[in-house]
């Protein structure tokens, strides 16, 4: 296998399956360090299971993922992951430092306690995020804009080299939108590589160097300068993909037996 | 009450109800936390048939085991099994989670009253026997009882201490958890095991119907005295040993109380129990500092009357650019869009406080309610050029700032002024009253 230390992220062959039908086909690419990528498709094209493949946390049925030219389980510490709005339940007793601080706990393992520097770390990273104020908040009391800067605050206390980010502009405000565009470029100032699953297609060549168009199967990956064109947008948004669509879900249906055609 | 620890018929029951009541509350959180409050409910009723059909089991000349040792291990298996029937009533025949959980309970409690009937007809001696799981009894705890709910209780308190981290996570974000290494199936699990654990000990002492009320109540209760997951477990603990306690306590002694005079009357621990912790989570919603009925009460009275202060204040000041001798209280209430009761309490109120002077039948500002009916015209007209400076029209802006300048904090204003350059004028050309700093 031809390694590069220079990349971050070689993906070869990947395929997901969900209980024999495949969600993701066949996706091969390398990003190289350094980069923020925005990772777009239409909605259930499989971006955030793409990221979960990656991660290893949906059983992949083949293909091999290399994070930082090795394979992944040693890697772990080096990937930080930012989860979907959705997923999180807001009304869980829990304070903005402790969430903070669970980005300190793939550092501390099980039965190591939490001393004064972690928490010291905790409050710089708050710090970051302009959200000092917030410690002993509760997270339901936050704005969606606030809510968001504290997970990134988890993700910048990870110390991450990877991250991976799902929807981190679902519902924030333009104000948020600008700081959170300021915080993944000063990442990547710092050498880190970002993915971020994006829905606002206009402003990526304002913001991004990569691009990834994903729809069930990896349409394009490079840079923006030279795959965001309207040629690949057509492909993954447009119509001349819909039969493609409409088997695939066709096929969803059989599986599942809720074809009644 | 210290003899209720001490005494060799009161201790058993009363140390074996703290511990199981301890664990259903600290279980409770567990499961308060995933949502799935409705789960111990239909898992300690699924036990119901397992009871019944382990009571009928004893009959066989081939089953040597002693009843109650029978009866927790039909009930550990029935809660077991209505747990693995929700898994797939939900994953594979496309159930939601709460239609699962009526059917499965529904289902179970079916079988168990059939098999129960038949019991109740054929081996009344039995049947009886086998009641005691149904509805507790605490009075008839023994010590070995007591040492099997105390090692339970042990297991359970040293699980979320070791797990504390990982049950955190788990149940809050439990991708990130997976992303971070943590076996999230596995704490699962736990949870599932703990909480069919202590439904199987748990209806020796509380009874089959009510158990699930000790998983729920508790946990209710301690979230609102705290938002932080540790503080949850402690009070959690807190409430439902107590309860355990003074249910225990409650039972016998108001069936003493009662029995005198040849009548008698028994109050059975269970139901005392749950009346007991259902009591501390009706105080605690009411109650409860910050989050409590009676404190969000408070809060929108207290609220309500610095609005009505502002208001009369600012319309003595409005009066005060017409004339300097004062105005009659009426004329100010009439402005008032509350009724003039509280006016003019709201107004004597003002007076005390000085920030009202009286001459004669009229009242006006005195210099420190200058300042302050000033600093709220201030922000109202802040406000109004602040809408119109984000596009509002002009003659909309008047209603909400009467709105907001109850509302904009001395944080907000600085961001106002800034924003706007320090203005002078509002959109009406009337003049922005500068900041006065308060005497």
């Amino acid at each position: 296998m031809n390694l590069n230390l220079s990349d971050a992220l070689k993906v070869d062959h990947l395929t997901v399956n969900y209980d024999q039908i495949s969600v993701l086909w066949d996706i091969s690419f390398t990003v190289p360090k350094g980069k923020l990528v925005a990772i777009i498709g239409p909605n259930g094209a499989g971006k955030s299971t793409f990221l979960k493949a990656i991660l290893g946390l949906t059983p992949s049925l083949s293909g091999q993922v290399q994070i930082l030219g090795s394979s992944k389980k040693s890697q772990i510490k080096k990937v930080a992951y930012l989860p979907q709005r959705e997923s999180i339940d807001w009304n869980f007793p829990i304070t903005v430092e402790e969430l903070v601080l669970q980005g300190r706990y793939p550092k501390l393992g099980l039965f190591k306690r939490i001393r004064k520097r972690d928490r010291e770390a905790a409050l710089e990273a708050l710090n970051w995020v302009d959200m000092t104020d917030y410690a002993h908040r509760q997270i339901n009391q936050l704005s969606i804009g606030q809510q968001q800067r504290i997970f990134l605050a988890r993700a910048l206390l990870q110390d991450a080299d990877l991250y991976f980010m799902d929807e981190p502009f679902a519902g924030v405000d333009s104000l948020t939108e600008q700081f959170i565009f300021t915080f993944l470029k000063g990442l990547k100032k710092k050498g880190k590589t970002l993915f971020v699953i994006h829905h606002d297609i206009q402003c990526i060549p304002k913001h991004f160097d990569w691009v990834m168009m994903i729809n069930a199967r990896l349409i394009t990956c490079g840079e923006v300068s030279t795959h965001f064109t309207q040629e690949n947008l057509d492909q993954t948004f447009g119509r001349n993909t819909n039969l493609f669509e409409e088997v695939f879900n066709l096929s969803h249906k059989k599986h599942l037996g809720v074809d009644h055609s | 009450m210290i003899h209720y620890f001490l005494d060799p018929i009161l201790k058993a029951p009363t140390i074996g109800c703290i511990a199981m009541c301890l664990v259903c509350s600290l279980v409770g959180v567990l499961i308060f936390i995933r949502k799935e409050s409705l789960l111990g409910e239909t898992l300690s009723h699924a036990a119901y048939p397992g009871i019944m059909l382990a009571a009928l089991l004893t009959l066989l000349p081939s089953v040597k085991l002693p009843l109650t040792l029978c009866i927790l291990i039909g009930a550990g298996l029935f809660s077991y099994l209505a747990l693995k029937l929700l898994d797939l009533s939900k994953k594979r025949l496309k159930m939601s989670p709460d239609s699962a959980l009526s059917f499965v309970l529904t289902l179970f409690f079916g079988l168990g009253i059939t098999v129960a009937s038949l019991l109740q007809n054929t081996y009344s001696l039995l049947y009886k026997q086998a009641l005691v799981f149904l509805f507790g009894q605490a009075a008839t705890i023994t010590d070995p009882y007591m040492y099997l709910s105390i090692s339970l209780a042990v297991l359970v308190v040293s699980v979320i201490l070791f797990f504390y981290r990982e049950i955190q996570i788990t149940n809050f974000d439990p991708i990130f958890a997976q992303t971070i290494g943590i076996r999230t199936q596995r704490i699962d699990r736990l949870t599932y095991l703990l909480m069919v654990a202590s439904i199987v000990i748990g209806i020796r002492s509380i009874g089959l119907f009510l158990l699930s009320g000790m998983f729920i109540a508790p946990a209710i209760a301690a979230r609102q005295w705290s938002h932080k997951l540790h503080r949850m477990f402690i009070f959690s603990g807190i409430i439902g040993a107590l309860s355990g306690f003074l249910g225990i306590y409650s039972s016998f002694e108001l069936s003493v109380a009662f029995s005198k005079g040849g009548h008698s009357l028994s109050f059975a621990t269970g139901p005392m129990i749950i009346l007991t912790s259902s009591s501390i989570t009706i105080f605690s919603l009411l109650f409860a500092p910050k989050q409590g009925w009676v404190s969000r009460f408070l809060k929108i009275v207290t609220f309500k009357f610095k609005c009505t202060q502002e208001n009369i204040l600012k319309s003595l000041w409005h009066f005060a650019q017409q004339t300097d001798l004062g105005v009659a209280p009426q004329k100010v209430w009439n402005y008032q869009s509350i009724p003039r009761i509280s006016s003019l309490l709201v107004t004597l109120y003002l007076y005390l406080k000085g920030e009202i002077l009286r001459n004669k039948s009229l009242i006006m500002l005195s210099p420190s309610g200058r300042i302050k009916a000033q600093n709220i015209v201030r922000l109202h007209r802040l406000w109004e050029l602040y809408l119109v400076h984000i596009g509002v029209g002009k003659e909309k802006v008047h209603h909400n700032a009467e709105e907001m300048e109850h509302i904009i904090t001395p944080h907000i204003e600085e961001k106002l002024l800034k924003l706007m350059k320090h203005p002078t004028k509002d959109p009406h050309n009337q003049p922005i009253p500068l900041k006065e700093p308060a005497l």
